[in-house]
């Protein structure tokens, strides 16, 4: 079995080249090979090849480059696959496309059909020298979340990195899971239900997806998630927003969609 | 505590089959007249015997038929009759051995000669039965119960063939299974706990019926919910003295409520806890709590709402093998610790129900393997925690697990556990590792210690052995296929400022307990939970969720209290959980002192006595606010001290003040009703004189020296912080207004009261406590022109100075949400509008109904009702209980489902840190004040029903100055209530 690799697709466009240095670092991180992927229908010798996607000689460190035939989208998700893939690191968008998408075709079909986590980065983000300072977790409080966001905590503990975990109260019904955890809802004596809350839901968290040594914060917002999370992200300036997806787009996921167009950082979709 | 007990003799007993599954009938006397053949054959064996005897060394004096049969043999074993009788006249034979042939004269020789004797009677003459017995027998089992004979003698089979009985019995326990199982004869209660062993019954739940004094002793002594002496010959006195509940002469009196109330039995449990545990779980699916399966998450919630405890020790019902989110942790009732702080906290002690079990040397753990099923009960008649588990480990073995745990109501000092341990398709090494011996000890920064100390007996098919000593950590044993090991585990918990003193007490009790054996143990903790059931029990016929939330409710708050112990009360979470720290706050008094006060006075007089023995820290407290008086803390632990936390850092990262421990005045009130209600209800004078005046008379000057002249000519209260903690730093809360005005009248009329009554007492307490003349008269002034915000032409009190001028925001817009209400608007905004956290007014009006017309009643809940966001979980009860009470019927189901939910529902998280004790006292108060809507005046209790949908009956009993009343009230139109004394 190879160890899992971190994928990174690159069209020859400045705007995949964004991604460069999330991928870079989560390779660092991992400790994992950095793989490559460009894929064109026509194989170029290597020296072509690297001049196509933008990179440069030393951008090669601990990477490799590979170039494969196809749909792009289908090459990248059989690659992701095969190699196999621990993260895909991807831009949002590559091509100038319809601005109101949230993600262009390609990444739209990688994220949809991977089976890793997939980190989109927006190009618009100038992300040199990107490092992994504080991870956000937005979290419903249910155990299928806890167990969905291991990455994303595996990460943060590599990282050496702070770990925000964000509750967001809204005015909704209470998730359907056994053995989740909302917002309280008797708040008897402040001066003891939130300390007991508080580590109620880290102990709930950390028995499904290990903590360890990981600092951790629990944050609670109350609001329209998306823009609470958003909020948090800016004011924690948090370098990485891990999200949850349950994989329906049409009509859904409207606070991730609103994240992925809205944040000013990476983030790490993984689906649930 | 003479609790009564059902049914009573002074009416046709009536035996309700809801709440017994068997009935033992002893053979001889009750269903058989082999009672006259038996002493006939003992006449002819001692008058044949002592007439030899008499010959060659003393004077022969005949066998009395009447008097030395009842005294010496009626009931007994045959051996143990021949001893005894023969003692009374002086006489002692060797044992001789058990094949002695009649003509040896020996105690086993006697014996036999006296069966040979009884069997030639039996063939010559037969055997009669009463004419009572059949029918009562056909009855039985027609109200669904099992049976059995409970007979001394080893010719029971032969009796009751004679009888053509043959078959009638489910089980029959005779004087050749006592010989086998070395089970001890009557008074002894070994024969009636194995024969409620066999039928797969608890004790609680057997009738016992005996006619021998000795069998009525040992019925007793097994823990029997009902123990019936049956009077053939007018010993009627005697058989009572003995312990007979009822006494009938006649079977034909013993009635059976309908059998259509009987619900259909569940299957027992398993082979492995039929085979081992000496008790087994109540079989009415309405006394237990039951979870199936495993969701790791849920862990903390349930180790809450499946604790055990006797009101002194309380121990969550954590799994004993451990697991990722056990948070195991048992408590002593006031042994709190000032570390590591910031503020005390009951300490936890020692886990004592850790057990590690290797097999093989692989560890059984659930996260290790397959779980193939596990079932967790919380009996709440029995006051037992159950728990079934089979698991296939890594390597395919297949084990079982039965385990039970207990805080034994008869003796506070125990704990006990009880683990089956069965292999169901390997045979192999097993290796138990548990605290044996010293447990260990817990000592506080205070330099208090606990002690604990275990004793364990293993038991491996029919042998069973001690640990040897000094007791070892671990067990290894040999498991055999299909055969099961158990281990009985005894703890005892010492507290003492010693720790060598702590530890010697523990390990003394530990070894007593064991002396007396596990089933002597069990039998007497379930019999101690079936005499607190008796008095405590409330019964809903229709709805059977929610009489199960209410026996759940009863059973935590039973668990929570110790009549033994005026220095400790009830924390918020009971002794089910770390949460709130077992801080005691207002919820003791107000929601769930009305339970203790009404169905278990002796636990209420102790709850009220921590208040009184805590009145120096009350009255320094005051002093420290520039007031007189007494001024209760906030937050209490053992000293009185307030322990209320002066900060807390919100998950949204903001630094929140506490000021409840200066401005939630209100607790100073609190208290006094209490003691008021302890009082009034009880008729205990000398609670009221040693100190219920006391703190009336204390908690009135506080409020006279808090209350403040005013412009408008009245007097104020300012500055404080209602049961509605949504607005703090507010003028003239109605429900702190509301309850000083009632203090200050009432702590003058108890001043006249025992001015009056004990002049004497009156003089003695006024010295002491400083009281100046003129004081009594300006409560009762101050009282009188206290501001009350009450709007005469609307009827509406306004809930504090200025409250109507706040933004009045639709809370309905926000339903449903999964979040308080303060969290999604924010502290600010929350504060600036009329949306409360939980009832003031309407707590004001429940505490104090005849206070208010019913005007003002309804105008004020319909006002408040909708803007009460429900942040508390004290709020939803109360809110049942007033719309009960309003014949807002279909609100008051719903706030009552809503109570009920808090600790039980699924899905909430709540009850992780611990149950809620105060909402369960208000679920019971609900039920109680609301739905039966009992009012309790001078002339006694009386009901005026308000039944929500779906109830056909509501039936409870309560003692009332002294004397037991038995409350019912069925809807059927129209509603019925009666209310009679047994």
């Amino acid at each position: 079995m190879k160890d899992p690799a971190i994928l990174l697709p690159l069209d020859g466009s400045k705007a995949a080249l964004g991604a460069l240095p999330v991928a870079q670092a989560f390779a660092r991180l991992e400790d994992a090979p950095l793989r490559i992927l460009h894929v064109t229908p026509q194989a170029l010798p290597i020296d072509q090849l690297i001049t196509r996607v933008g990179l440069r000689p030393s951008d090669l460190k601990g990477a490799s480059v590979e170039q494969r035939a196809g749909d792009p989208s289908a090459a990248i998700l059989q690659a992701a696959r095969a190699l196999p893939s621990r993260l895909v690191v991807i831009s949002t968008h590559t091509a100038p496309g319809s601005p109101a998408d949230i993600l262009g075709g390609t990444a739209f079909t990688v994220l949809r059909g991977a089976d890793c986590p997939v980190v989109l980065v927006n190009p618009a983000l100038n992300l040199t020298g990107w490092r992994l300072r504080r991870v956000l977790l937005p979290h419903e409080g249910t155990p299928a979340i806890s167990d969905a966001i291991r990455p994303g905590a595996e990460v943060a503990r590599r990282a050496g990195a702070e770990l925000i975990v964000l509750q967001v109260a809204a005015g909704a019904a209470p998730p359907p899971d056994r053995g989740s955890l909302t917002p309280p809802t008797y708040l008897d004596q402040p001066q003891h239900e939130w300390p007991v809350w508080a580590a109620e839901f880290l102990e709930r968290l950390g028995c499904i997806c290990p903590l360890g040594s990981i600092q951790v914060r629990l944050l609670l917002g109350r609001g329209d998630p998306a823009i609470e999370i958003l909020r948090v992200a800016g004011e924690q300036a948090v370098d990485l927003i891990v999200l949850t997806w349950k994989g329906e787009w049409q009509n859904h996921a409207a606070t991730f969609k609103a994240v992925v167009d809205a944040a000013s950082c990476p983030v790490m979709a993984v689906r649930i | 505590m003479d609790a009564p007990r059902p049914p009573s003799e002074r009416r046709s007993p009536i035996i309700e089959a809801r709440i017994f599954d068997a009935i033992m009938f002893d053979l001889d006397g009750v269903v058989t007249r082999t009672a006259e053949l038996h002493a006939a054959a003992w006449r002819d064996l001692f008058d044949a015997y002592l007439l030899r005897r008499a010959a060659p060394r003393e004077s022969f004096r005949p066998f009395d038929l009447a008097e030395d049969y009842r005294l010496y043999l009626d009931g007994r074993p045959r051996h143990d009759g021949v001893r005894v009788f023969l003692a009374s006249r002086g006489v002692t034979l060797p044992e001789g051995s058990q094949g002695d042939a009649p003509d040896r004269e020996t105690v086993n020789g006697l014996a036999a000669w006296k069966d040979r004797l009884f069997r030639e009677r039996l063939a010559r003459e037969g055997v009669a039965l009463f004419a009572d017995s059949v029918p009562f027998l056909r009855r039985a089992r027609d109200a669904g119960m099992r049976t059995a004979i409970v007979s001394s003698s080893r010719n029971a089979a032969a009796v009751i063939a004679a009888a053509g009985l043959a078959g009638q019995f489910d089980v029959r326990v005779d004087g050749n299974d006592a010989a086998a199982l070395k089970l001890k004869g009557k008074p002894a209660p070994d024969t009636f706990l194995h024969a409620a062993s066999k039928l797969g019954v608890v004790p609680a739940r057997a009738i016992g019926l005996e006619d021998a004094l000795a069998g009525v002793e040992a019925i007793r002594a097994a823990g029997y919910g009902l123990v019936v002496g049956v009077d053939r010959s007018g010993h009627g006195d005697d058989l009572r003295r003995h312990g007979a509940d009822v006494v009938v002469q006649d079977l034909s009196s013993l009635k059976f409520a309908p059998a259509a109330a009987r619900r259909r039995r569940p299957k027992p449990a398993g082979p492995a806890t039929r085979a081992m545990l000496a008790v087994l779980p109540t079989p009415d699916p309405d006394w237990l709590i039951v979870e199936d399966g495993f969701t790791l998450t849920r862990e903390h919630e349930l180790e809450s709402i499946f604790a055990i405890a006797n009101g002194r020790l309380g121990s969550r019902a954590s799994l004993a093998e451990g697991g990722t989110m056990s948070s195991p942790a048992t408590f002593l009732a006031g042994l709190f610790d000032e570390e590591p702080g910031p503020t005390p906290a009951l300490a936890v002690l020692p886990d004592w129900s850790a057990l590690t079990i290797t097999v093989e040397g692989a560890p059984l753990r659930l996260s290790e393997g397959r779980m193939l099923s596990q079932r967790r009960v919380l009996d709440l008649f029995q006051g037992v925690l159950w728990r079934d588990w089979r698991h296939e480990d890594p390597a395919g073995r297949i084990t079982r697990l039965s385990e039970l745990r207990l805080a034994s109501l008869a003796d506070r000092a125990l704990l006990f556990q009880s683990l089956a341990f069965t292999p169901e398709n390997y045979s192999g090494v097993v290796r138990l590792t548990a605290g044996m011996g010293e447990l260990g000890i817990r000592r506080t920064s205070a330099g208090v210690t606990a002690a604990l100390a275990a004793r364990a007996r293993l038991t491996a098919g029919n042998d069973s052995a001690d640990p040897p000593e000094p007791a070892g950590a671990e067990l290894t044993q040999d498991a055999e296929l299909g055969k099961t090991l158990r281990i009985d585990r005894i703890v005892a918990v010492a507290g003492s400022r010693k720790a060598e003193t702590a530890q010697a007490q523990a390990s003394r009790r530990a070894r007593q307990a064991a002396a007396r054996g596990a089933p002597r143990l069990i039998a007497d903790h379930c019999g101690a939970w079936a005499d607190r059931w008796r008095a405590s029990d409330l019964r809903v016929t229709g709805d059977p969720a929610a009489q199960r939330a209410l026996r759940f409710a009863a059973y935590h708050l039973l668990s929570a209290a110790n009549p033994e112990d005026e220095r400790v009360s009830i924390g918020a979470r009971a002794l089910t959980g770390r949460a709130y720290n077992g801080h005691i706050f207002w919820d003791t008094e107000i929601f769930m002192l009305p339970f203790f006060v009404l169905t278990w006075p002796e636990a209420a007089r102790a709850l009220v006595m921590y208040r009184f023995h805590t009145l120096a820290a009350a009255r320094a407290k005051a002093a420290r606010h520039g007031a007189s008086g007494a001024f209760y803390a906030w937050e209490s632990a053992d000293t009185g001290e307030d322990v209320t936390p002066s900060f807390v850092i919100a998950p949204d990262g903001v630094v929140a003040p506490i000021r409840l421990a200066a401005q939630e005045q209100h607790i100073s009130a609190d208290v006094a009703y209490a003691a008021w209600t302890y009082w009034w209800a009880t008729g205990d004078d000398g609670f009221l004189l040693e100190a219920g005046a006391e703190i009336l008379v204390e908690t009135a000057r506080f409020w006279a020296s808090r209350s403040e002249p005013g412009d408008d000519g009245l007097r104020h209260i300012r500055g404080v912080v209602g049961p509605d903690e949504y607005h703090e730093t507010v003028d003239d809360d109605a429900y702190t207004n509301g309850m000083a005005r009632w203090n200050l009248q009432t702590a003058t009329r108890v001043a006249g009261l025992v001015a009056e009554r004990w002049p004497e007492r009156w003089r003695d307490l006024s010295t002491r406590l400083g009281l100046e003349a003129d004081e009594v008269a300006d409560w009762a002034r101050t009282a009188g022109e206290l501001y009350t915000g009450l709007d005469h032409r609307t009827g509406l009190i306004e809930q504090f100075d200025g409250y109507f001028g706040l933004e009045d925001i639709e809370l309905s817009a926000f339903e449903p949400r999964n979040a308080p209400i303060d969290v999604l608007l924010g502290r600010e905004r929350i504060q600036a509008s009329q949306l409360i956290k939980q009832p003031d007014v309407l707590m004001l009006l429940h505490l104090l109904w005849d206070s208010f017309p019913p005007e003002v009643r309804i105008a004020n809940f319909r006002y408040y009702a909708p803007r009460c966001a429900h942040g508390s979980s004290l709020s939803p009860a109360i809110h049942a209980l007033v719309a009960a009470r309003l014949g807002e019927d279909e609100l008051a189901q719903r706030y009552f489902r809503q109570a009920s939910d808090i600790d039980l529902a699924d899905n909430m998280g709540n009850a992780a840190g611990g149950v809620h004790a105060a909402a369960l006292g208000g679920l019971w108060q609900a039920a109680v004040f609301g739905f039966a809507g009992l009012s309790l005046r001078e002339a006694g209790p009386q009901l005026h029903p308000n039944l929500p949908r779906g109830w056909r009956e509501i039936a409870f009993r309560i003692r009332w100055r002294g004397q037991a009343h038995e409350l019912e009230a069925v809807s059927a139109p129209p509603e019925v209530a009666q209310a009679h004394a047994p």
